[in-house]
């Protein structure tokens, strides 16, 4: 996670703050050169041109107006602290490794990583092999009955072992499948956060610039589109909806060990010592570990399918909504379908 | 004296085990922790106070909006300019529906109570139900989850017996007789065949795993859409305060519609019909009715003249389809149940894209690009 955040950092530090003011250096070069072609127009009696440029100064006039606006949108993205509003909504888990007093982008970097290495992906992983164990546990009957004793190869026998395993042994293989995938998106994930203030830096920056030209006009609001979908819309789900199962499945999983506890003993010391004298215990220990390994693979399930296709489709809804409005119609999803 | 103060401590055990031998335990029960000690920590998430800065903002941001607009109407009026006219009236339009909206959220989400509550009763109404009443969105919520959880569970025990036949054929199949006195000789094992029946048996599981699996995701989605989306309304009313978030601002408040209202409620009322005595008979008896067509036509007259064991594993076969497709019959509706609510939500969402005005979910089909 530290590579991570130092990458942001050195994004969020160097050629981050670069981009807005070059950006609007380009832009007041781009006037001065409209305004000398606006002054030359009528002198090689070229009306249509000089209309032509006015209307380009007038849009880049206005694209002044946004990287302005931009420019001090990402200030305030980069140093608000995101930590402390999602905290006081308790979507934010606090723990040793999180980051004191963090931006949008370590916030959501956070939130990823122990979801993946210590949270519900993580146990589910963990729990995996466990399952496999309890799964493989049975009583195996075994009867053999000799016509004349002592000769074993002369009568009847039978044998049989009851496991779970022997109906879900298939199963097994595909979780694992499963999980190793859900490592692999998580990680993808990792990459598009790590990536994103850049990403918002230049993408939006590019997108200012080219929506100046009438030829590029759309293709610059496309570019503004995925700028803010990617370098903002995206970190921010990310941060809501993963601190929300963080902080969430912490509790649940506080609440599995209490759970197991009273049904093995009990909830005083007389159900302990009864189910300790009738064995109860240890199948009330097995029965409810069972159960709670399904909720943690419920849980985990939900938020590794769920949130990141819920997170893509907020994006992708953004951008294409965004890119109408700024230019030209993207379609985020059709663009990752045609990829894939 | 120590036997006997060890004899005492024993019978004082026994004695105190006993009177709380017939104690229920506690189930683990994912639910009541969702809607209930989860609600202490997210409560304020679905809380209208929470978001009173967001819609406060809202409100200035229109104020602002309205005096612009209105000041372009002007101009609009003065140097008869008719784009900027029509174009000041959508405006004006646009932002007198965003202030009822934020009227409407004001009072805080208890006014969608009564919308989500009036779906699912409208739904449920039809049948006599075993569901308890709902009165608000997170008792409805709650008992969603307790339904779909139970089924889930339900199918868990249904894997556990199909395991235990499974292991009865295996023990009956295991059966030999050994006649070689010297190492030399021959080894029957009339029930060998069994073990094919075995593998038939176990492909049942497929099916049992599979509904478990959706309805336990279920489960947890339904807390995800509680807890979350209520964001997507607030998010949804400020961002339609601006023309260029608009269309974005209509996606949510469509995303929220859909799923924060109607999908609890279609799912609701699906497991009400599902759950009803009457549904629940009707449901096995026309399954039984088939499957012993199924077996009557196919798996016996097609096999009499083959041999014995193999009519024997057909009958047995086909009476072991009736008997798990009779258990799996419930969870198996309500799983479709839950893809036609998913499906009917997906198009909700396109009606309210075209609604809304955001071109992103009119006729973009959302549904087919999730699949």
């Amino acid at each position: 996670m530290q590579e991570c955040i130092n990458s942001i950092n050195n994004f969020l530090t160097a050629p981050y703050t670069a981009w807005f003011p070059i950006t609007l250096v380009a832009a007041t070069l781009i006037i001065v050169i409209l305004a000398v072609v606006y002054l030359l127009a009528p002198l090689v009696g070229r009306d249509d041109i000089k209309r032509n440029i006015s209307i380009m100064i007038y849009q880049t006039l206005f694209s002044i107006v946004l990287i302005l606006a931009f420019g001090m949108f990402a200030t305030w993205l980069c140093s608000f602290n995101a930590e402390s509003l999602l905290q006081s909504l308790n979507l934010n888990l606090v723990t040793t490794i999180a980051p004191k007093n963090a931006n949008l982008y370590e916030t959501a970097l956070y939130d990823l990583y122990w979801f993946t290495n210590y949270g519900a992906l993580a146990n589910a992983n963990f729990f995996l092999s466990l399952v496999y164990y309890l799964l493989n546990i049975g009583p195996q009957l075994s009867l053999e009955i000799n016509f004349i004793p002592g000769v074993q190869t002369l009568g009847f026998s039978a044998k049989g072992s009851f496991s779970l395993s022997s109906v879900l042994d298939s199963y097994i293989g595909y979780i694992n499948d499963a999980i190793s995938w859900l490592f692999i998106a998580n990680d993808l994930q990792f990459i598009i956060i790590s990536a994103a203030p850049i990403i918002f830096a230049i993408f939006v920056s590019m997108g200012l610039i080219a929506r100046i030209f009438g030829f590029s006009r759309s293709f610059g609001g496309s570019l503004i589109a995925l700028g803010v979908g990617i370098g903002f819309v995206y970190p921010l789900m990310v941060s809501i909806t993963y601190g929300f199962i963080n902080v969430a499945y912490y509790q649940l999983q506080n609440s599995i060990f209490k759970n197991v506890a009273v049904n093995t003993f009990g909830t005083n010391l007389q159900s302990a010592l009864a189910n300790l004298l009738t064995g109860k215990a240890i199948l009330n220990f097995l029965t409810s570990t069972i159960y709670d390994i399904i909720d943690i693979a419920g849980f985990t399930a939900t938020a590794s399918l769920i949130l990141p296709l819920l997170n893509f489709i907020v994006v992708n809804t953004f951008v294409l909504d965004f890119s109408q409005a700024f230019g030209e119609r993207l379609d985020f999803m059709s663009l990752l379908t045609s990829i894939i | 004296m120590i036997k006997r103060t060890i004899l005492l401590v024993i019978l004082a055990t026994l004695i105190l085990a006993r009177t709380s031998y017939a104690q229920t335990q506690t189930s683990p029960d994912p639910c009541n922790y969702l809607y209930s000690a989860l609600q202490s920590t997210f409560g304020a998430l679905s809380t209208a106070s929470t978001y009173k800065g967001l819609i406060g903002y809202s409100m200035l941001i229109i104020l602002s909006v309205l005096m612009i607009v209105a000041f372009l109407y002007a101009i609009g009026m003065a140097f008869k300019i008719n784009s900027l006219i029509s174009f000041s009236r959508n405006e004006i339009l646009e932002n007198v529906l965003n202030f009822i909206l934020i009227l409407f959220v004001a009072g805080g989400i208890a006014g969608i109570d009564g919308v989500v509550i009036g779906i699912a009763q409208f739904g449920s109404s039809v049948v006599s139900t075993n569901q308890p009443s709902i009165t608000n969105t997170a008792s409805l919520y709650h008992s969603t989850c307790e339904y779909y959880y139970g089924d889930a569970f339900g199918e868990i025990s249904n894997l556990i017996l199909l395991a235990v036949e499974i292991f009865a054929i295996s023990i009956a199949s295991s059966i030999r007789f050994n006649l070689m006195p010297n190492g030399f000789g021959v080894t029957f094992q009339p029930f060998a065949w069994l073990n094919l029946l075995s593998k038939m048996a176990g492909s049942f599981s497929v099916p049992i795993v599979a509904i478990t699996g959706i309805e336990l995701v279920n489960v947890y989605l339904l807390a995800i859409i509680y807890y979350i989306f209520p964001l997507f309304l607030y998010l949804g009313i400020l961002f339609r305060t601006f023309p260029w978030t608009r269309a974005i601002g209509g996606a949510l408040l469509g995303l929220f519609i859909s799923f924060y209202v109607f999908y609890p409620a279609l799912i609701y009322a699906i497991s009400s019909i599902t759950a009803s005595p009457s549904m629940q008979a009707l449901a096995q008896s026309i399954i039984k009715t088939h499957a012993i067509t199924l077996q009557a036509n196919f798996f016996t007259s097609s096999l009499t003249t083959s041999i014995n064991p193999g009519l024997t594993i057909s009958t047995i076969f086909s009476s072991l389809i009736i008997e798990y497709i009779g258990i799996i019959a419930i969870g198996g509706i309500n799983t479709i149940g839950i893809l036609i609510s998913l499906v009917i939500c997906f198009d909700l969402i396109e009606a309210f894209g075209d609604l809304l005005g955001a071109p992103s979910l009119t006729h973009g089909g959302v549904l087919k690009k999730v699949i």
